[in-house]
């Protein structure tokens, strides 16, 4: 299969929308990001579409009549918000804020205290008040793939897609980098392998993957 | 209801490189569009996040709400457009029309065989060469 | 629809890290400020002295006296008294510290100075008018203010480089960079200038000043002399016991009665007893030896004149003094390399990179370059592992010292053990550098580094080194894809081999040394290709299978061109 062709080429993956449960939808999100006074984080683990939901957030942020900001915390990120200063209309969305120094969190809490909001991912809670643990489940991880693949998941049965789950801690990202392979036909590809531990902790509790919140 | 076109002379979507390519754009819009143009480029597709070369673009000048228009470009060297197991390396012609983003895109390929090179087909365990030591 | 791009770059070091990097910092910092501290203080002391009104004194007593029990054994005795607000005080302080030296002359001059009954100034504290000096210190002791400059200005930079992110181009276009290394270089040359400054300090006091004591002592005159004592003397210190020649004798000119203490023109003291004792020996107490005066001043004399074998050991400053220069320069060539070159992408979609190739060049040997030179990272590890584990020797024999003698310190031990394992990592790794210089090394000519699909190219191969253990010797040429795409945080690399075209495959010992081969590009090989996250890759990889040493996998990488382009067609 040619990489173009490939469902779970990069392009695809990155165009996955991010799912919300039942009883959330984006009027409850925003809604409790205000209560929150516009500062909050996105938490979860890797590959449990944080940014995903953060880079949609951004794209909607300008239906409230704000004008979004997307900045990775990378090298360069102060000077850049230095060379362009935020605004009061500016609502900053902050990607892996879990990468900053503690000395670098203050100087950036400082320098974008004037924005109109400001939401970030990380790993852990902790950093600002939490709008939304994000978490995966295998159903989702199914759903997913079903979506990409066009809804035919003859290839796929759930225990391959959940033992691919397992296997990625629950990462989806991870897990369908994993899914090109397969379908690609790349020979380098095996599953990583997990301690007993986290197979034990797999194999006994399905809840150990909760559903978003 | 809008929509865009595009076509190739003759309607070919082989080329090589250093050929020219040119066809005809048009549009049907509800009002008056305040830009458009067709720009020529490549792109990446596979697991590596995906990479874009704009070769070369033209502007429009007072596009109307239904137009037809010509473009040509010339074909750079390279790249060629080749598929391998991680990379495949697509060209098109694109027109964007303003406001609203509305666009519209035609894949060619590019290639000294006219043909999407695949990578590891060929070219692959020749005997070893004369090795003097 | 250009492509959103963030920019992303490797990420920062972590806590650890950057702490261990402070660490080494605090150290130059704290150094710094420490000697600043000090020195400020007795700066401030002498400046006080400025203040302190002059007035007539009348020297009482005046002589040298001699101390053996103490480290410099020669004081200056004096008592002189002087008037102020209408009372009567004496004092015996010439200056602000006591006035003493290992060395008789420098004493005697203090008594020629201030001889008995002779009329002086002083100056004395007004607030305390019983305390004072017949002479003021010198301040060129202020210029010892700017020494420790260096030291705080590098340990403060180094600590606010070690959390502070490097500067990227977020506003410049993602694929064209300008690499200014200026900066770098100007903190690099700071910290070479330190080891320049040492050097040439230590190799003009070593050796400089003595040898030009010694020509001029050239004209002196050679008069007998009588030793009045002499002894190895040791001088207790945090390194441990050192030793100096000490011997006192006793000489006349233009009639008048003088007494010494200086045997060679090198002063201070080093380790070794026995040439000391040796030398003490043939001076012993009563006989008569020849000394050498200065007839333009008798106080001045000397034992030997000649160049002592002590002297030589002052050339090893020079090491740092070297070391000094060599960085320097480099930081010169640097700052000039950064000035003129900017390092621009190639408009993505074809080559990117420091190797960007000739688009036609298909003439001409060249010698590809695989890696780093081994030699390069032995001297590099060799001069920071001798310059850390020589800062750290000092603190670990003092503690050792202490322990022995059960003055331990647990809070400095403990303090220095992450500094003790920096130094032996570095030493690891000259002794893996120094390995490495024996592994067999590579060398690949071409004759071009770029090519066009069906075309052949030459190349030579060398192998140096150890060839004796290279079992097997393979040269292929590889066309790989890489894939760069995010992993959370990260950013990883897939890469695919698409074609392995063999061409060199030896098992027999005596034939891997040296060769040539040919290598065809395909005819339907796919150009070389790099824009910011895929690239196509072709290389010409050497295998060499090594016996009891690690194997040898050098990556050569060559450029498959595009063909030319054909004349166009009409459509």
């Amino acid at each position: 299969m040619r990489p173009r062709d490939n469902p779970f080429r990069s392009a695809c993956i990155e165009r996955v929308h991010y799912r919300f449960p039942e009883n959330l939808s984006w009027r409850h999100l925003i809604q409790h990001l205000q209560q929150l006074g516009n500062r909050a984080a996105l938490v979860g683990p890797e590959g449990s579409g944080k940014t995903t939901l953060l880079e949609e957030l951004h794209e909607r942020i300008s239906d409230l009549g704000y004008r979004g900001r997307l900045l990775r915390a990378q090298p360069g990120l102060l000077s850049h918000i230095h060379a362009q200063p935020i605004t009061k209309i500016e609502f900053l969305f902050l990607d892996s804020a879990e990468r900053l120094t503690w000395i670098e969190w203050q100087q950036f809490k400082w320098a974008v205290r004037g924005a109109a909001g400001l939401v970030i991912t990380a790993h852990r809670p902790g950093w600002l008040p939490t709008l939304l643990e994000c978490r995966t489940t295998p159903e989702l991880f199914e759903q997913i793939v079903s979506e990409l693949i066009g809804g035919d998941l003859r290839d796929f049965t759930p225990a391959t897609l959940r033992e691919l789950f397992v296997a990625h801690r629950g990462n989806i990202r991870a897990a369908l980098r994993g899914l090109y392979d397969l379908v690609g036909g790349a020979n380098s590809y095996t599953l990583p392998t997990l301690s007993s531990k986290a197979q034990r902790r797999a194999n006994c509790s399905r809840s150990w993957f909760g559903a978003t919140k | 209801m809008s929509s865009l076109r595009i076509a190739t002379q003759l309607q070919r979507k082989s080329f090589r490189p250093g050929e020219e390519v040119s066809g005809a754009i048009g549009w049907t819009l509800d009002k008056q569009p305040k830009s458009a143009e067709v720009r020529l480029f490549w792109y990446t597709a596979g697991k590596g996040t995906r990479d874009v070369g704009v070769v070369a673009t033209q502007k429009f000048e007072a596009p109307q709400a239904n137009d037809e228009r010509s473009f040509s470009f010339r074909l750079p060297e390279s790249p060629y457009s080749f598929s391998g197991t991680l990379i495949s390396l697509i060209w098109a012609i694109e027109l964007v029309v303003e406001p609203g983003g509305l666009s519209e895109r035609l894949e060619i390929t590019v290639s000294p065989t006219g043909e999407e090179i695949v990578l590891g087909k060929d070219a692959l365990h020749r005997p070893a060469n004369n090795a003097a030591a | 629809m250009l492509n959103l791009r963030f920019v992303t770059m490797s990420r920062p070091s972590g806590i650890p890290g950057r702490l261990f990097g402070s660490l080494f910092f605090v150290f130059f910092l704290g150094m710094g400020v420490l000697f600043l501290v000090l020195t400020t203080k007795e700066v401030v002391k002498r400046g006080e002295t400025l203040r302190w009104p002059i007035v007539p004194c009348t020297i009482v007593s005046s002589s040298v006296a001699a101390e053996k029990s103490s480290e410099n054994p020669f004081r200056f005795a004096v008592n002189y008294q002087y008037q102020f607000r209408g009372r009567s005080y004496h004092s015996q302080r010439a200056e602000l510290s006591e006035t003493r030296s290992g060395n008789y002359r420098d004493v005697l001059r203090m008594v020629e100075r201030y001889p008995e009954k002779a009329q002086a100034i002083c100056y004395v504290n007004p607030a305390h008018p019983e305390e004072a000096i017949l002479q003021r210190s010198s301040f060129w002791f202020a210029l010892l203010l700017v020494v420790p400059i260096p030291f705080i200005v590098i340990g403060g930079l180094g600590i606010w480089a070690m959390w502070q992110p490097p500067t990227s181009s977020l506003t410049q276009p993602a694929f064209s960079r300008t690499v200014s290394p200026r900066t770098r270089s100007f903190s690099l040359a700071l910290f070479f200038s330190i080891f320049l400054v040492a050097g040439l300090a230590a190799f003009a006091f070593l050796v400089i000043r003595p040898m030009m004591k010694i020509q001029q002592s050239r004209h002196w005159l050679q008069l007998p002399c009588t030793i009045l004592s002499s002894e190895v003397r040791p001088h207790h210190g945090d390194n441990g016991t050192t030793y100096s020649v000490d011997i006192f004798y006793q000489y006349f000119a233009n009639g008048k009665e003088y007494k010494a203490n200086r045997y060679s023109f090198l002063t201070g003291s080093s380790s070794g007893y026995d040439g000391k004792a040796a030398v003490v020996a043939r001076y012993r107490p009563g006989t008569k030896a020849l000394c050498f005066v200065n007839p333009a001043d008798p106080t001045e004399a000397v034992l030997v004149r000649r160049v002592t074998p002590e002297m030589w050991f002052g050339l090893l400053p020079t090491i740092f003094a070297v070391v000094g220069v060599c960085g320097l320069v480099y930081c010169v060539r640097q700052s000039r390399l950064g000035k003129n070159s900017s390092i621009t992408a190639i408009p993505a979609g074809f080559m990117a990179g420091a190797q960007s190739p000739p688009t036609s060049d298909l003439g001409g040997p060249i010698e590809l370059k695989a890696r780093i030179s081994p030699r390069m990272k032995l001297v590099g590890g060799l001069i920071v592992a001798l310059f850390w584990n020589g800062i750290v020797s000092v603190f670990v024999v003092h503690l050792i010292n202490g322990w022995k003698h059960g003055r331990g310190e647990w809070f400095s031990t403990i303090f220095m053990i992450p500094f003790v394992l920096i130094g032996l990592g570095l030493v690891g790794f000259v002794v893996y550098s120094l390995v490495g210089l024996f592994s067999p090394r590579v060398k690949l000519t071409v004759s071009s580094a770029s090519a066009l699909p069906g075309a052949r190219i030459q190349f030579n191969w060398t192998l140096e080194g150890k060839v004796q253990r290279v079992s097997r010797l393979q040269i292929y040429f590889e066309g790989r894809e890489e894939a760069t795409y995010k992993r959370g945080t990260d950013t990883s690399t897939d890469k695919a081999v698409f074609a392995t075209i063999p061409i060199v495959d030896i098992q027999e010992n005596f034939r891997v040394g040296s060769g040539n081969a040919e290598l065809q590009v395909p005819a339907c090989a796919i150009h070389s290709f790099s824009s910011e996250h895929n690239k196509i890759i072709w290389s010409l990889f050497v295998k060499a299978d090594v016996t009891h040493m690690p194997d040898v996998k050098d990556e050569f990488e060559l450029f498959v061109l595009p063909q030319p382009l054909a004349p166009p067609m009409k459509v």
